[in-house]
Order: structure tokens, then sequence, then C-alpha cells
């Protein structure tokens, strides 16, 4: 090459200038063509992110979409959750759902309503917890029905809740998982307190009334056989002195008789189904009396905590006295050792749940609470069966009167006991709160007015102590043993113009007309009529309600001096 | 063409359809494509490559090679287009599919596989230089009329190996030009068989004029005059500078300066632009692209 000549070198030059700008056209061109492809490359990427954009659009609304889903999923399954609420909270029985852990998971109103603790505080917690660890029949029947995985039914059940002891009946049922575990129980429980009470009434109720049948059969013919007997002994004692060594004997066979009659009496009451003679009564002095009257002599004391605004009642003054006397007497001996009774007495509305077996209503409520001996648990059930008694001086009458006394008033007696701390009665008597307090008792008139007597009875003995006594007192007495007769009588003696007075009438005489007949057919002969009905029936619904008959008064056998007069001495009031 | 050698091309172009070679046919056909469509795109590339693994290993192990010295490691061959060009990938994968054929070395009369490869492969970069430097133009699809104007030998290598080897003995021997020979004994030389197969997988009609015409440019249509022109002036070079197979080199000086005149380009440019190559082959030789 150095051979070369300048012009030949020049021409090398301009050759290899000219391919170098080729080459750098050329070049650029690819350049700018690669660039382009980048270019390419950068769009093709900007796609895919947007195809990636896309995709996660996509993939949110998809979310979205599942969130809704579940969400409606969710609204629904709410929905079913509260339906299923509002269905088993409608159940009047209670439902309850425990885990493995005896938790509540579930429970419905009556349950909540049962245990007296909101719905939402019951919710996991066990039923040491609700029931104050007490060792109910939830907490066992649940444990063994989630242990041996068969269900346990009509598990009668006693719980204490602030409602007092209350008798349920419990199915509980062991639910399974879908692989066959035993996830907790379902329980179903019927609150039968209230069935359980009527049904002890009920046999209560049946036990006195075989009782009272053949109680009273006898003591009918024994109250005649009394009549006689207390008849004869108060007219010896009006032929005696009180001061001779007679009086004081016969004093003695009279009060002898007096209990005997009271028995009987008692017998009578629940013997046959009566009616007692009501009337609107002030009951707080009545309840203040009767008591005090109890404890005539006795080292125990009698608080009472009355009501002023006490509702009226319209009671048998003489058998409401009886049942507080009787239970006053049964508290007294409770505690021989003296001791205090506290007596009270309020108002109370029944409502329709409340665990007594008394139709929703006031009620005055009259409690007896002592602080002796007790009941034991075993005894409790039966206080009230006729001749049962713990003492040996009792008939065993007193309580067993007291409750027919109170069930024939439409009331109930509860008695709660507690060994070593007391007995005490509820006594509930429906109420007249709207009715005014009307006066009874009139003034007694030591002086009776002769007159003249027609005294009708089967029984001669019965006619002939009636007779005696009235004779006593200065009447005039004619006798018949029968309505028949009796009518008989009346009318010769109205036709001869001497006209009885007064007309005893026996409401019973077997195999001859009765008081009742009789009554009528005399009223046909003399509308004016004056009698009074005798019968040992106290609770008879003639003697509670001889007006209705036409009856002008009531004298019950055996016949007392006294009462006789009473009786005789009003009605020539009238 | 006599029907004799018709029936002859026909049974050559169903064997080579049936052989090995056709396995290039999909690559080359879409990397042509490729250079023709303007809208073609980095991703065109890369599915082509995709679908043979092999290939796309290669082209990543070269475009990660000293030779165009990146310094980071290229991993896959949409960053290769971006870190060496689109031109140079495209023309990477197209020489490393072609390469394919020239496996298995083995040396008889002066003939190697490998030697083949070398030729082409320098005409390939002759045509291409030529067209860069001479004519302003990237010159699509000159590279691979390049690498592949001398298919005829490979497809008579291949699918006639006897053949082959009395052809190229007696080509040795007596100092014959191969086509004449070639046509002695099968009747078609590897001119005809290369047009032929062109036309089969249908390649553009300047490439098919090439691989026909390309040492006797003057046959050539008029508007492929040029490139077929090229492609015979870069064998010519190649022959006289003795690169790579030459076989018996017909150095007809008259046609070449013929051609050279007709084409405007000066004897002292070929001397420059040879001297280039020349420094290319060796950088070429250098990364182990003929040894594969």
């Amino acid at each position: 090459m150095s051979e070369e000549k300048p012009n030949e070198k020049i021409h090398t030059l301009e050759i290899k200038l000219k391919h170098l700008q080729n080459d750098f056209d050329v070049t650029r061109e690819e350049f700018e063509g690669t660039t382009q492809k980048y270019l390419d490359i950068l769009q093709e990427l900007k796609e895919k992110n947007y195809q990636l954009m896309d995709l996660q659009k996509n993939l949110e609304n998809l979310v979205k979409q599942r969130t809704s889903q579940l969400e409606q999923t969710r609204k629904i399954l709410q929905q079913k959750s509260e339906e299923l609420q509002t269905m088993i909270d409608s159940s009047p029985a209670m439902i309850f759902y425990k885990d493995r852990s005896d938790r509540y998971v579930r429970v419905n109103k009556a349950f909540a309503e049962f245990a007296g603790v909101p719905i939402r505080k019951l919710i996991g917690k066990t039923d040491e917890v609700i029931f104050k660890g007490q060792q109910n029949g939830f907490l066992r029947n649940s444990r063994q029905a989630v242990a041996t995985g068969e269900p346990i039914l009509n598990s009668m059940e006693t719980v204490d809740t602030g409602r007092g002891r209350r008798d349920l009946l419990v199915n509980s049922v062991p639910y399974k998982n879908e692989e066959g575990v035993i996830e907790g129980i379902i329980g179903f429980a019927l609150d039968v307190t209230a069935h359980r009470q009527l049904e002890n009434e009920q046999s209560k109720a049946g036990k006195l009334e075989s009782i009272g049948v053949l109680a009273g059969g006898i003591a009918h013919d024994f109250n005649n056989i009394l009549t006689a007997i207390l008849g004869n002994i108060s007219l010896g004692q009006a032929l005696v002195s009180k001061d001779e060594e007679v009086y004081r004997v016969l004093k003695e066979a009279e009060n002898a008789c007096l209990r005997a009659r009271d028995l009987t009496n008692q017998l009578l009451t629940f013997a046959r189904g009566g009616t007692p003679l009501k009337k609107t009564t002030s009951l707080k002095d009545l309840i203040m009396e009767s008591a005090w009257f109890s404890l005539r002599g006795s080292n125990v004391r009698c608080y009472f905590d009355i009501a002023k605004d006490l509702w009226k009642a319209e009671v048998d003054e003489e058998q409401i006295s009886r049942v507080i006397n009787n239970l006053i007497i049964n508290a007294d001996q409770a505690m021989p050792d003296g001791g205090t009774i506290d007596c009270s007495a309020a108002n109370v509305s029944v409502l329709k749940n409340d665990p007594l077996p008394l139709k929703p209503g006031k009620f005055i409520r009259i409690s007896i609470q002592d602080h002796g001996h007790g009941i034991s648990k075993e005894d409790l059930p039966r206080i009230f069966d006729p001749f049962f008694t713990t003492r040996e001086k009792s008939n065993g009458l007193g309580v067993t009167t007291a409750w027919s006394i109170v069930k024939k008033h439409g009331g109930h007696i509860a008695v709660e006991s507690e060994m070593g701390q007391g007995t005490r009665f509820d006594i509930y008597l429906p109420s007249i709160s709207d009715s005014a307090e009307s006066p009874v008792d009139g003034e007694k008139q030591e002086q009776t007015p002769a007159g003249k007597i027609l005294v009708v009875d089967d029984e001669e003995i019965v006619r002939d102590i009636a007779g005696k006594m009235l004779t006593h007192f200065g009447h005039s007495v004619v006798y018949a043993a029968n309505g028949e007769d009796a009518l008989k009588i009346y009318q010769s003696a109205r036709e001869n113009g001497k006209p009885f007075d007064l007309v005893i009438l026996d409401l019973t005489i077997p195999g001859g007309m009765g008081g009742v007949a009789t009554i009528q057919r005399l009223k046909e002969l003399d509308p004016d009529v004056k009698a009074i009905v005798s019968s040992g029936y106290s609770n008879d619904p003639v003697i509670s309600n001889y007006e209705d008959y036409g009856f002008c008064g009531v004298v019950t056998k055996p016949y007392n001096v006294e009462d006789l007069k009473d009786k005789i001495s009003l009605l020539h009031q009238r | 063409m006599t029907n004799e050698e018709l029936t002859a091309v026909k049974l050559v172009v169903d064997m080579v359809n049936k052989s090995d070679i056709s396995s290039i046919r999909q690559v080359v056909t879409e990397v042509l494509r490729i250079i023709k469509d303007e809208k073609s795109s980095a991703k065109d590339l890369k599915d082509i490559t995709a679908q043979d693994p092999p290939l796309c290993a290669r082209l990543l192990k070269l475009a990660n090679s000293a030779y165009y010295g990146y310094p980071r490691t290229i991993s896959d061959i949409q960053e290769a287009i971006v870190c060496i060009g689109f031109e140079a990938i495209r023309d990477l994968a197209l020489t490393q599919k072609v390469c394919e054929l020239f496996m298995d070395d083995e040396v008889r009369h002066g003939y190697s596989r490998r030697q083949l490869w070398r030729h082409c492969s320098a005409v390939a970069l002759f045509c291409k230089m030529f067209y860069r430097r001479e004519f302003r133009e990237r010159g699509d699809d000159i590279y691979a009329a390049g690498l592949l104007h001398d298919i005829g030998i490979i497809v008579e290598d291949q699918v006639f190996p006897e053949v082959f080897g009395n052809i190229l003995e007696e080509s040795v021997r007596n100092k014959r030009n191969l086509s004449d020979v070639e046509k002695e004994m099968l009747r078609i030389n590897h001119l005809e068989i290369g047009k032929a197969i062109a036309q089969s997988w249908s390649f553009p009609d300047e490439l098919i004029q090439a691989l026909a015409f390309h040492e006797k440019p003057d046959l050539a249509d008029e508007n492929c005059f040029k490139f077929v022109a090229t492609v015979y002036l870069a064998n010519f070079i190649c022959q006289r500078q003795k690169i790579g197979y030459i076989g018996t080199p017909n150095q007809d000086l008259p046609q070449y300066h013929s051609v050279l005149a007709r084409l405007g380009i000066k004897e002292k440019a070929v001397e420059i632009i040879t001297e280039e190559v020349m420094t290319e082959l060796w950088k070429l030789e250098e990364i182990g692209w003929f040894s594969r």
C-alpha cells in the first residue's frame, strides 16, 4: 500500500468514506427499526399489564360477588336463625341446646323466664352458674346423655328458682354432628308444678271425700245422741242452784259434751258437701280475736301484721274463726317452751302463672308462722289427712278441717316447714274488695216474750229436750214427729184461733216429709209463717241459704240452751 | 430442461422433503416472512424460536458470547432483540438454523461440510456487506441467499452420498467444473436442485433466481440482477480468496469484470470489503461459529 500513489490513496479513502456513510445510514435504519421493535415490546408489555389489570378487576369482581353471596347467605342464615328462635320461643315448653361442656348454646324464652335470666346472659353459661351450683337434674342428665349417646326421656326433676321450687318433666336428647360425634344435647322441659299440685289437691280431696262420707254417717247419729245428753245436762243445770256440787259435776259433763260436739262438728264440716254461711266480714277482727282466744293461758305470744287496707272477704265467720283457731293451736303446741307466732294478713293478686291452685284474682293471704320444731319432710304431705297427728292429745282433724273449710270458701291453704325452723301456713281467701261491710250483730235480748212453738223432729229424744228447754224459757210447746203431722197441727191451731208463733223444723226426717217440703206447705197455709230449720249438718246447702227456702233462722243440733234462746229472741225482733 | 432432467429434479425434491433437510424449511420461511413484513415484531421472532428450543438455546449462547460483548446475561429472545438488535438476532436465527444442515464432518476430496459451511457463511457475509456498503441497503433476503446458495450441494451430499463422492472425485481428479460433472452423473447440477427446492418451498423469486443463476448472473431477470449478481460476486471472491470449500473454481475474469461494471462496484471497493469480511470471519472463528 505504501507504493500507492496519492491519487489512489484518495480513491481508497473516498470508497471507505462512502462505505462508512452507507453503513451508517443502514445501521441508523436498523436502529430505528429496533427502536420500533422495542416500542412494540413496550406496547406488548403494556397490553400484558392491561390484561393483568383486567384479570385483577375480574378477580376483584369475583371476590365482590362472592362476598355479596356470602353476605346474602349470612342474611338468610340470620333470618332462619331468627325464625327458629321465634319458633322455639313460642313453645310453652322450655327448650335448650347445650354443648359438650354443658354450656348453653341456645335457649328459648320459656327457659329464660324460668331461669329468671335474660337469654343473652344464659348463652355460654353452665347450670352451675345459673342455678347457683345446685346438683340439679339438667346437669346430671345432659352429662349422662352426652356420655352414653342415649336420650333420657320423661325424667322428673326438681329445681329451685327465683320463683320457688319447681317440678319439671325433662327430655334430654343428644345431638350429633355430620361425623356422628356427639356435640351436646337438646333439652325440652315442661314445668309441671301446677299439674302436680292439682294432682295432689285432687287426691287429697278424693281421700277426704271418702273419709268424709264415712265420718258423716257416724257423726249424724252421734250428734243426735249428743243433743239428748247435752239437753238433759243443760236442763239439769237449770234445775239446780249454781252452788250445788251437782251443778259443778253437770258443768264438767256439759264441757265434755261441748268438746264432743266440736269434734262432730269438725267431722261434719268436711263430711258432706256444703256451703259456708257466708257474709261480708272484716277479717282483721276475726283473725285477732280468734288468735287471741286460742292462746289463752299459753306462754306463746302472737304478733300481728295486718294490712290496713285489707280487702273484705265473704266468709263464714264461725268456720274461718275455727280455721285460725286450729292453726294457732297447732302453732302454739309446736312451741311447748313458749315463743312467738307471726300472724300476718295481706292483699295478694294471684296471676295466671302463679304456682298456686287458685283461679287468678284478688285474694287475702293470712299467714301463720311459728318458730317451733317444724314438720319433717316425710310428714309434710300427710298433714292434711284426717286423723293424722303427731301429738297424743290431738284428734288429727284440726288441719283437715281448716283445709276443708278454706276449700269450701274457694281458697287454698299452703304449708311450708323446715325442721327446727318452724312452720308456716298460708291461707288464701277470695276477696270481694268492692262490697261494703254490713253490720251484723244486733244486741242480745235477755228477756224473751213467751210464745207458742211447734217442734217437729223424728227423734223423740230431740223433741223432748227441745221441748224441755223451750218450756224452761216459758214457751208453750207442741210436738210433731213428721211434716204431715205438723201441717195438720198447724192448720187446726190456726182454725182454733191459737196459731203458732214459731215452728222449729228438722231438716231431714227419715220416712217422712222433711223440713224443706214442710215449709213450702206451711207457706201455702200461712204466708207469714215463721220457721227455724234445725239440723246436725251445718254445711247443708239449705242451712247455708236458709232464707232462700223460706226459713227465718237456723239452729244446729245438738241444741244448746243459749243458742236456742238467741235464735228465738232474734226471731221475735224481726 | 429435458423430461429426464425434470423427472430427476422432481425425484430429488421429493426425497429432500422427506429428509431432515426439510426441517429448516419452516424456520427459514418464517424468518424470510419477518424480513419482508414491515409490521413484523419481536414477538413473531420470539414465537419462531420458541417452537425450536435447541435453536433458542444456541441463539442465547451466541448472544451472550464475547462477539457481542454485552455486559449482562441475556436470558430470553426478547431481551436479546433489545440488547443486540432485531436484525442481528434475525440473521443469527437464520444462520443457526441453516447451520444444522452442515453437521457431521467428513473430509473427502477436499470437501467437508464444515468447509462448505465456512464458504456459505462467508458468501452470506460478503453479500450483506456489499448491500450495506455499496448499495446502501439492508438487502433483506441477501443474507439468506448467501447462506443457502449451495444448498444443492448439501442435498447431493446427504441424499446421494455415493454419487456425490464420485462427482467430487471426478471433479478433483480431472479439474473439471463441479456443475459439469453433476450434469453428467446426475443429469442435474446443484444449481438446478437448489432452484427446485426453493420453488418447492415457495421461497421469494429473487432467492430462487440467486440459487439458480449465481454462477451465471446474466441469465437472471433484469429486476433480480443486482441480487443474483451480488451472490455471484460474493461466491467469486470467496473462491478467489480460498475461503472454505471451493471445489474447482471457475474463475471467468471477463464475466467478473463485466458484473462489477454492471453493478458499479470498483475493484478497490472489493478489496476494502474483502479485508473487512476477513477480519469478521476471523472473529466468528474465535467464538466457534463454524465448529458449533
